[in-house]
C-alpha cells in the first residue's frame, strides 16, 4: 500500500526551476533510498515533502489526505517527521529534554490544566516521561541523558537527531543524510539504528544519501535525482549494477 | 529543566512576605512614602517579569513595553473616572480592560512583524512607543500634554500584592509547561521548533500579547496608585530602563527579574543622587552585565558565589607565591 505519494509537482525558487515535474512514491512500512548528486534537488523535494516550501504545480498525498498545501507544524501532526543537514538541536536543553520536546503534541493538557496543575497535568508529564526514557534506551543515549547536545559525540547527536523525530510518532520519516559526518563504521551501525526504527516503530523511512553502499542491505527500493527530478527506480541490486545510474550519483 | 512544580516553600515565602509588610504598614514601620515606592517596586515586577516573558522567553526585543502600560493606565483611568460605577467593582474592570486593550494592540503590532523574518519587531515596537505617547499629548486623551488629575485611590498594598503574585504565578506555570518550553525553543531554532509540531507564529504572537496584557495591567494599578499621569511618564526611557532591569536580572529568570526589579526601584530612593541619573547607570550596568556575565546578575546565584569565591581563592594564592 502507498503511503507517500507525489504527483506531477514543480518548484521554482529565486527564478530556478529546483523540482521539476517529479514523480514519487513511498510504500507503507518500507524504507526507500533517495541518491543522487549535489544539488539535484533531493533536500528540497525534503522541503517540499514536510512543507517547508509549497509547490507551485502537481499534488502531495499522504495516505489518502492531501497535504500539498499544509505547512510544517500541520504535517507533523499528521505524521510526517524530518531532520535537517547536519545534527540539529536545542543547545540549551539537556538530551532527555530535546527528545521531550518531540512529544510536544503528545502532551494532551490545555491552559487551564497548566494553571490549576491538575491531574491531567502531572499525568500527562508522567506518561511523556516514561515515554522519554524508552526511547533514550532505545536510541543508547543513556549514557548522555542529562549532558548537553554539545557536549556528547558526534555519532550520538546524529541518534538523538533521529530519535527527536520518533518521538512526534511519525507515519513517515524523512532523514536528510544522516550518516554525513560519520566514519564508515560508525555509518553502518547507523543503518542497523534506521532498520531498527523501522521494524519497531512501523514507520516507512525515506534516506537521502550519497554512499550507494550503505543502502544496498536496508532499502527495497532506490530512486535516483537527476536535475531536479527522478529518473529511475528499482530495486537496490539493478541501480548498483547499472553503470550509466552509479555514475550520475557520483555527479560525473 | 528539571521537574519544578509549585512548592509549598515559595508559597510560605509570598505569604510570610505579605504578612510582614501588611504588620509594617499598619503599625508605622513603613511610612506612605515608603509603601508608595514598595508598591511601584511591586508594579516594576509585573512589568519586568512580563517583558521577560517576551525578551527572554521568546527572544524578541520589545521596547513598546512602557507604550502598553500607558495603554492600560489611561484606559482604565477613563473607566474609573468618566463611567463612576459602585466603587470597588469598576477597579478591576477598569485594570482589565486596560489590559486588553494592550493585548489587543499588541496583536496588531505584532502580526505583520512576526510575518517576516528577522528582528522587526524591535523597530516597530520603537516607533509604537511614541507613537502612542505623541498620540496622547496632540489628540489631548485625557488632559493631553498636562496629564491627567484627580484619579480615585484604589491601589491599595494588598491589591498590587495580590495581583503581583498572581501574575507572576501564573507566567511561572505558564514556563514551566509544555507551552513554554516550546516558545524557548522558538528562539533557538525555529525550524526545528516548527518540526516538532508547534505552530511557533500562533506562539509568539500569543506570548508577546499576553505580555502587554500585563504590562496593560500594571498600568492601570501604576494610575491609581499615582493619582496623576502624564504622557511623559511613558516615554522610551522609561522601556529601556525595564529592559536592562531585564537584562541585569538575567534573560530568560524570573527570580532574577523579580530581584532586579525590587533592587532597581528601591536603589534611586536610599541613595539621593541617584535618582536624577539613574537612567546613565541603569544603561551603564546593563551594557557590563552584557559584555561580563551575558546570563545576568541575579539568575544563577550559585555561579556567582563560586565565581567570587574563586576570585577570592585565587587572590589568597597570589598572595601567597608572592
Amino acid at each position: 500500500m502507498i503511503l507517500l505519494k507525489i504527483d506531477n509537482v514543480s518548484l521554482t525558487l529565486d527564478g530556478s526551476r529546483i523540482i521539476r515535474n517529479l514523480n514519487f512514491s513511498v510504500p507503507q512500512n518500507e524504507i526507500v533510498g533517495l541518491i543522487g548528486a549535489t544539488e539535484s534537488g533531493k533536500s528540497s523535494l525534503f522541503d517540499l515533502i514536510s512543507g517547508v516550501y509549497i509547490p507551485d504545480e502537481g499534488k502531495i498525498t499522504l495516505a489518502g489526505i492531501d497535504i500539498t498545501p499544509l505547512t510544517i507544524e500541520k504535517l507533523t501532526t499528521l505524521g510526517v517527521a524530518r531532520t535537517f543537514q547536519n545534527a540539529n538541536f536545542f543547545s540549551n536543553f539537556s538530551v532527555t529534554d530535546n527528545i521531550r520536546l518531540g512529544f510536544h503534541n503528545s502532551l494532551k493538557y490545555n491552559l487551564f490544566d497548566v494553571i490549576l496543575r491538575t491531574q491531567k497535568f502531572f499525568n500527562s508529564e508522567k506518561e511523556i516521561d516514561e515515554r522519554t526514557n524508552e526511547l533514550i534506551s532505545i536510541f543508547n543515549l543513556s549514557d548522555y541523558a542529562d549532558m548537553f547536545p554539545n557536549d556528547i559525540p558526534y555519532d550520538a547527536q546524529c541518534r538523538l537527531d533521529i530519535a527527536r523525530a520518533v518521538a512526534t510518532s511519525p507515519k513517515l520519516l524523512l532523514l536528510d543524510r544522516p550518516t554525513g559526518g560519520l566514519s564508515i563504521n560508525q555509518a553502518e551501525e547507523f543503518m542497523n539504528t534506521i532498520e531498527m526504527v523501522n521494524r519497531r516503530f512501523k514507520t516507512a523511512i525515506v534516506i537521502i544519501e550519497n554512499d550507494l553502499n550503505l543502502l544496498l542491505n536496508i532499502c527495497s527500493e532506490i530512486s535516483v535525482m537527476e536535475y531536479g527530478t527522478i529518473i529511475a527506480t528499482d530495486n537496490p541490486i539493478e541501480i548498483k549494477n547499472n553503470q550509466v545510474l552509479t555514475s550520475i550519483c557520483l555527479g560525473e | 529543566m528539571k521537574k519544578k512544580f509549585f512548592s509549598p516553600k515559595i508559597f510560605l515565602l509570598i505569604c510570610l512576605i505579605y504578612v510582614i509588610s501588611i504588620a509594617a504598614i499598619n503599625f508605622g514601620f513603613i511610612n506612605s512614602y515608603w509603601e508608595g515606592i514598595l508598591k511601584i517596586a511591586l508594579i516594576n515586577i509585573i512589568l519586568v517579569v512580563s517583558l521577560n516573558l517576551a525578551t527572554g522567553i521568546l527572544g524578541q526585543l520589545s521596547l513598546a513595553h512602557s507604550a502598553f502600560m500607558a495603554m492600560g493606565a489611561y484606559t482604565s483611568v477613563m473607566i474609573t473616572k468618566f463611567f463612576t460605577a459602585s466603587g470597588w467593582l469598576e477597579f478591576p474592570f477598569a485594570v482589565i480592560c486596560g489590559g486588553l486593550v494592550a493585548m489587543f494592540f499588541a496583536v496588531f503590532i505584532s502580526y505583520p512583524a512576526m510575518k517576516i523574518p528577522g528582528n522587526y519587531l524591535l523597530i516597530i515596537t520603537l516607533a509604537v512607543n511614541e507613537i502612542v505617547r505623541n498620540f496622547i499629548i496632540n489628540f489631548n486623551i485625557a488632559g493631553g500634554s498636562t496629564g491627567c488629575r484627580g484619579i480615585a485611590h484604589y491601589s491599595n498594598f494588598s491589591a498590587v500584592y495580590i495581583i503581583t503574585v498572581l501574575i507572576v504565578g501564573f507566567i511561572y506555570l505558564l514556563i514551566h509547561s509544555k507551552y513554554g518550553r516550546a516558545t524557548i525553543c522558538i528562539s533557538q531554532n525555529e525550524m526545528l521548533t516548527k518540526s516538532c509540531g508547534v505552530d511557533t507564529f500562533s506562539y509568539k504572537i500569543a506570548t508577546f500579547s499576553l505580555a502587554a496584557f500585563f504590562a496593560g495591567i500594571a498600568g492601570g494599578l501604576f494610575a491609581h496608585e499615582l493619582l496623576v499621569i502624564e504622557p511623559n511618564m511613558f516615554d522610551y526611557t522609561y522601556s529601556l530602563e525595564l529592559l536592562a532591569m531585564v537584562i541585569i536580572g538575567g534573560l530568560g529568570s524570573i527570580s532574577g527579574s523579580i530581584i532586579s526589579a525590587v533592587i532597581f526601584t528601591i536603589l534611586p530612593y536610599t541613595i539621593e543622587f541617584i535618582l536624577d541619573i539613574k537612567i546613565i547607570i541603569y544603561l551603564l550596568a546593563m551594557i557590563l552585565v552584557i559584555f561580563y556575565m551575558p546570563t545576568g546578575l541575579f539568575s544563577d546565584y550559585k555561579a556567582i558565589l563560586a565565581a567570587i569565591k574563586q576570585r577570592f581563592l585565587k587572590k589568597f594564592s597570589r598572595g601567597e607565591k608572592s
